[in-house]
């Protein structure tokens, strides 16, 4: 249901280039109907062949109500399967890789010193300020922060902006569950994981990350260490490498991210319910 | 019955009335329906038990038809009962009770020798407990009040007596200070299966026992103990006289009470023969077995033992071929087969009670198109050659999954608990071997692949609230998973597996 094609994407992005030089992201959705993986890494090379820096890249999530579930459902396309889905994925990992495209997000992939700053700032425990209508705010740090909704409908968005100057539909103060869960939610997906500052800052060093990974080190048998240093996971937490300053999942384990993430938030439950 | 002739429950209580020396007036009811066949049924008792056919009385109870005659029938050919002295020390025989949410357990007596009045205080042979009569009469069949109850007379007593377990059927009273006799040695009631009954959600737990202690105060004859799963939570085993009494139990907890249960498959009470000295010192010489946690090393055992049950199917010749079969699945030994009528069997089979315990009844009824009936009576123990089916998840145990199996059934179930588990564990970061074994001998295995990519969305601003509520929802499953090992599994994968299908 997009209003371009491939050809318009393709003389947009050589105006882009042309206007902001180096400072070029493509967002790349893969999975998409009736795409082969040598399409998918073709349409990659193309890219990269430009000239891009910075390449952001997800899988096609097929959303209720939409024109495409509609004909997903009724068998009208085909998607690729989880197995042909996975290989999309690392064949891109490795395929911007060998191009210089360093994977620092799990679908974020940028040369050493092109990361996008805007959203290491979600990932990291910052603040943010949404300002058009449907847009989410995180203002604050530790007891006072919040989160901040504003009107999805840009009617009545555009309405309350003239009336009360500004759009917040809904906000609320976060619990410090919450505050850190958001921190292990957007940490584990960068590849440098959490830093221990981070997360001190940001919840006021009212739950100390070396107390939390201290409990993590309980969970696990004496004997796990990589050779960088690390503590490895182990069980649940595979794929979870810790130290006392960091919290990552290994290169390896970045795609289950999402099982991963869910078992060190459960793990982090259990901490917080023994303080 | 005119309509459906004689069942297999006719049979058996037939044989039950013989064997204590009653009198037995035989009775065909329900001739009023249009497809009733006295005649027929007639001819069915005659061959059946030597009844004579202008013995039986033709009877339609719901017009009132025959019913006179068979009263006076009743008067004249059922003995009285045996008449003792009033000046006798006091005996009453309890048997048969039930339970009154106001007045507690109403009591059916009858006076053996002595008389009641509503000044006795008396006391119960068998809990020593003792009693001031509250209401007595007799049931005319309503219950009339009457100060008296003479020797031989049958009446109604409430005693104030809380629960149902109080009430022992067979139980004799006495006066208090003039202790008698018991009338009768009791046996508790020997339940002939068992089921695992838990709350679907552990905070019910509390509810679920109050439910099903009431259902008991009615009920005395299931038989309670506390059992607890590390799957399913706490919860209890219950014992039953039969399917039908488990059924009606859990559809009246369902139905009575509101209550969300889990039925695990009914286990029956192995028995086993221990020996050497040693092992006989420590488990006895002989060890009864209901639960797979307590199955102990085959060293220890000279001999495995499983009840046996003696059962009688009437279904019509049509039918024969399939139940033939479904018997035969089902470890069945043919005793005898015997024409009753033109168009039906009576077929006396013996049984291993854990292959009729469950679903036998159900599938008889469905391959015979409901026509067929089926009836058991307990048949002691024999030999059998049974085993202690294990699962393992990466060579971890799963102990809520194991089961007492016998071996020819081993493979077959197996098979289904490994192909079940490779459809719902959720997958990890590793694969998991999943096998069924006995002792170290595998039987069926499966594997599930390690988790290969599960993240596929974006995650920025707004996405972030979405995750988190996801996550939270995910977090709360989480905590009803159980650990073996390193492999996780949530307790509704337990309940599918382990869980009657009804």
């Amino acid at each position: 249901n997009r209003d371009h094609d491939a050809a318009t994407a393709k003389t947009t992005l050589a105006k882009c280039l042309d206007v902001f030089g180096e400072n070029v992201s493509v967002d790349l959705i893969f999975g998409a109907p009736s795409q082969s993986i040598s399409e998918w890494l073709g349409d990659l090379t193309f890219v990269i062949d430009q000239g891009v820096n910075h390449v952001s890249s997800y899988q096609l999530t097929v959303e209720r109500g939409t024109k495409l579930a509609r004909q997903v459902n009724s068998s009208q396309v085909s998607l690729p399967d989880s197995h042909q889905a996975a290989e999309m994925y690392l064949e891109a990992v490795q395929l911007l890789k060998s191009r210089g495209l360093e994977r620092y997000e799990i679908s974020n992939f940028g040369r050493i010193g092109y990361e996008c700053q805007h959203n290491i700032g979600y990932w990291s425990g910052g603040q943010y300020l949404g300002l058009g209508p449907g847009a989410h705010s995180r203002l604050g740090v530790g007891s006072d922060r919040r989160s901040l909704i504003n009107h999805p409908s840009p009617e009545i968005w555009h309405t309350q902006v003239t009336r009360k100057g500004h759009g917040t539909a809904k906000e609320v103060v976060l619990d410090l569950k919450t505050v850190l869960g958001e921190l292990i939610v957007t940490g584990l997906r960068r590849s440098e994981g959490i830093i221990s500052s981070d997360w001190d800052n940001l919840c006021q060093r009212k739950i100390l990350f070396v107390d939390f990974v201290k409990y993590l080190n309980n969970q696990t048998r004496p004997t796990g260490t990589n050779t960088a240093g690390f503590r490895m996971g182990q069980g649940q937490l595979e794929g979870l490498l810790w130290s006392d300053r960091q919290l990552k999942i290994s290169r390896h384990h970045l795609s289950i991210a999402d099982h991963i993430i869910l078992n060190v938030y459960s793990h982090f439950l259990d901490f917080v319910s023994q303080l | 019955d005119a309509n459906q002739g004689v069942q297999a429950q006719t049979v058996s209580n037939f044989y039950q009335a013989f064997a204590n020396n009653l009198e037995i007036i035989p009775v065909i009811n329900k001739i009023d329906l249009p497809n009733a066949d006295p005649e027929g049924v007639r001819e069915q008792l005659f061959t059946l038990f030597e009844i004579e056919p202008d013995k039986c009385f033709l009877v339609s109870a719901k017009l009132g038809t025959g019913v006179l005659q068979l009263l006076d029938a009743v008067v004249e050919h059922v003995p009285p009962p045996p008449s003792n002295s009033r000046e006798s020390p006091l005996q009453i025989f309890l048997f048969d009770s039930w339970f009154d949410k106001y007045k507690g357990a109403v009591n059916m007596v009858q006076i053996n020798q002595g008389i009641l009045t509503e000044s006795c205080q008396i006391v119960s042979c068998k809990t020593n407990k003792e009693y001031g009569i509250k209401d007595m009469g007799l049931l005319t069949p309503e219950q009339e009040e009457f100060p008296a109850l003479y020797p031989g007379q049958v009446g109604y007593i409430t005693c104030n007596m809380k629960t149902a377990k109080e009430a022992v059927i067979g139980d004799t009273f006495y006066l208090k200070n003039n202790p008698q006799p018991p009338l009768m040695e009791i046996e508790a009631c020997k339940p002939m299966l068992f089921a695992g009954i838990y709350p679907l959600n552990p905070s019910e737990y509390k509810d679920l026992r109050g439910a099903i202690e009431k259902l008991c105060l009615n009920d005395a004859s299931v038989s309670v103990s506390n059992e607890s799963s590390p799957a399913l939570g706490s919860g209890w085993r219950l014992g039953f006289l039969g399917v039908l009494h488990m059924e009606v139990f859990s559809q009246r907890l369902e139905q009575e009470y509101n209550a969300e249960v889990i039925l695990t498959n009914p286990s029956v009470p192995y028995k086993l023969v221990i020996k050497g000295e040693k092992n006989i010192k420590e488990l006895g010489r002989i060890k009864m077995v209901q639960n797979p946690s307590d199955w102990p090393e085959n060293v220890k055992v000279e001999k495995f033992m499983e009840p046996m049950v003696s059962a009688t199917i009437i279904t019509p010749a049509d039918y024969l071929s399939p139940l033939l079969e479904l018997c035969n699945e089902r470890r069945g030994e043919q005793i005898s087969i015997v024409n009753i009528d033109q168009t039906r069997l009576s077929m006396q089979y013996k049984f291993p009670l854990n292959e009729i315990a469950t679903d036998f009844f159900d599938a008889l009824k469905a391959l015979s198109s409901g026509y067929a009936s089926f009836d058991y009576e307990d048949a002691g123990y024999e030999e059998s050659n049974l085993v202690k089916l294990e699962v393992k998840l990466n060579g971890d145990t799963v102990e809520e999954l194991s089961s007492i199996v016998h071996a020819s059934k081993a493979v077959s179930k197996g098979k289904m608990i490994v192909s079940r588990l490779v459809e719902e564990l959720p997958r990890q970061q590793f694969a998991i071997a999943i096998q069924a074994t006995i002792g170290k001998k595998i039987l069926a295995r499966g594997d599930l692949k390690a988790l290969r990519k599960d993240v596929t969305a974006k995650c920025y601003g707004g996405d972030i609230s979405r995750k988190m509520k996801l996550l939270k929802f995910q977090a709360e499953g989480k905590k009803r998973m159980r650990s073996i090992g390193n492999v996780s599994i949530s307790k509704d994968t337990f309940v599918n597996i382990l869980s009657n299908k009804r």
